[in-house]
């Protein structure tokens, strides 16, 4: 077995505002969840 | 009427100026307006979209440079694939709405081929299932009698091929989610070897599995549409950095001294008789064609199904964990907290069979349970791809039934076992990751289609394309069209 490694080159990523776009709720540029820590 | 030509047909009359890919595009849209409402393949149809792809290819060939084979050819994709733009369900409530932001790299393939995409097709949920009847929108019918399933999970893209509502189609085979359907259609169905297409931006079931194919109206078709999607892709690390031969050169070799191994463990008890002769026959026609025809064993077939069912769900349990309602997709208002919004919104989202399967793969990766279900899965997997490896040494390829039986009516399958048995014969390739192919051969007396299934030595698509080609060149299955009135 061998492993196959590639150069780590940067790239481009997918704008953060398309990224965000599909979210169901967010504030800003964060998904917004409901509360997650118990009182 | 070009709806009814092949690939290879409608190019050559787009070649001549017979025809413009604005022309076929047309008589497809127009026969999806016709037809569509009664087989209900499609799930989305981008008409506009369509037809502003068709005017750049008709350009391209009125200046005499067209791309290749599948330039201006009227496609469809099965609605697993991520389409920029354009809504992409999975046949899941849980994805109603989501529009991808990229196109997945076959999508990307096939535009860049200039290929004219008319719409998403119709499937089994999250590609679960073997009869569109686990889609969340609709159950697709089959053209060859409307009462009847397509088979699935691709049933969308086998039933447009089936009916002329697109040249060809791309679907996905997990299980036998290509095969199957292509046999209850009367298509060619392929499923690659596992790591020959890339998978990115294909939406998840079981990776150990998942392998994305076509279908096609004959074997040239399948062998253009495969060459136009294989080959590595640096996004998907489990494609295969192995060369892509040039499928359609290959194609008229013949089958003469071609060793061909009949499995004893593929006609078994529950084999319907009128698919076990047509199948024979087929056998008998390859020997015809100076076909070597040779016993093999495959002796932990029946083990197959019990393994994928344990594989298949631990995967998709593992996958499907990304369906929460945060970053895309469905969320149910209302929830108290965190864990209140994931269980509502994965209880609202998803369908019985999806629920079925997450939590049996759920229950099989449990601690304490994990040896027992998932890693003994694992080593019948082994068995069964050791059965393929010492068949092959003596064969070249292996013909079977794809299905026991042919299509079922709609509501016929109840219980899930009874719906999971359709898949016998296909799961041993994907658990092996082999190649398989399912070609027409021949109908029932009723009418339904019955497909041969052609399994190969893996990344040997190409000698499972001749085998295919020769016993369709042999026959005349291919001129039978459904009886489908506008």
């Amino acid at each position: 077995m061998t492993n196959v490694m590639r150069e780590d080159e940067p790239a481009p990523s997918l704008p953060q505002a398309e990224m965000l776009a599909n979210a169901p709720d967010r504030s800003g540029e964060f998904f917004r969840v409901p509360k997650i820590i118990e009182e | 009427m070009l709806t009814d030509l092949t690939i290879h047909e409608l190019g050559a009359r787009f070649r001549l100026g017979d025809a413009t890919p604005t022309q076929a595009a047309r008589e497809y849209l127009a026969r999806i307006a016709a037809l569509d409402p009664k087989v209900k393949a499609y799930l989305t149809v981008t008409g506009e979209a369509a037809l502003a792809r068709a005017a750049e290819a008709d350009a391209r060939f009125k200046s005499g440079a067209p791309l290749g084979p599948l330039d201006g050819v009227p496609l469809g994709v099965k609605d697993v694939f991520c389409t920029r733009g354009v809504r992409t369900t999975c046949g899941s409530k849980i994805l109603e709405g989501f529009v991808p932001p990229y196109d997945a790299t076959v999508v990307a393939r096939l535009l860049g081929a200039g290929a004219v995409i008319l719409g998403k097709l119709n499937m089994d949920e999250f590609a679960m299932g073997s009869s569109t009847e686990n889609s969340a929108y609709f159950t697709t019918r089959n053209p060859w009698d409307l009462s009847r399933v397509p088979g699935g999970s691709s049933g969308g893209s086998a039933a447009a091929v089936a009916a002329d509502l697109a040249a060809a189609t791309l679907g996905t085979d997990t299980g036998g989610s290509i095969r199957q359907p292509a046999a209850f259609c009367g298509n060619v169905g392929l499923k690659p070897t596992y790591g020959r297409v890339s998978r990115f931006g294909l939406v998840a079931f079981a990776s150990s599995l998942d392998q994305v194919g076509p279908f096609a109206k004959d074997v040239l078709d399948a062998a253009l549409m495969l060459q136009a999607i294989a080959g590595h892709d640096p996004k998907d690390s489990t494609s295969a950095a192995i060369p892509v031969p040039d499928y359609a050169a290959e194609l008229e070799r013949g089958v003469k001294g071609l060793r061909v191994g009949i499995p004893a463990e593929y006609f078994i008890e529950g084999l319907d008789a009128e698919v076990e002769a047509a199948v024979r026959a087929a056998i008998e026609t390859l020997k015809g064609l100076g076909a070597k025809i040779e016993s093999v064993s495959l002796p932990h077939t029946e083990y197959g199904l019990a393994a994928y069912y344990l594989i298949a769900p631990a995967e998709c349990s593992s996958n499907l964990a990304r369906y929460d309602g945060v970053k895309y997709g469905l969320r149910v208002p209302g929830a108290r907290d965190l864990i209140d919004m994931y269980s509502r919104t994965r209880g609202a989202g998803f369908g019985a069979e999806v629920k079925r399967r997450v939590m049996l793969g759920t229950y099989a990766l449990s601690a304490g349970y994990y040896d027992a279900y998932y890693g003994k899965a694992q080593k019948v997997r082994t068995l069964v791809q050791r059965d393929f490896q010492t068949a092959f040494e003596r064969v070249d390829v292996i013909v079977a039934p794809t299905t026991p039986s042919v299509a079922f009516k709609m509501g016929e399958k109840e219980d899930p076992l009874s719906m999971y048995l359709n898949d016998v014969f296909t799961i041993p390739v994907n658990l092996a990751g082999l190649p398989g192919l399912s070609v027409p051969a021949g109908f029932t007396k009723a009418g339904l289609p019955i497909g041969l299934q052609v399994i190969g030595k893996a990344f040997d698509e190409a000698t499972l394309l001749r085998t295919a080609k020769a016993y369709e060149a042999a026959t005349t299955w291919r001129d039978r069209k459904p009886g489908l009135a506008a």
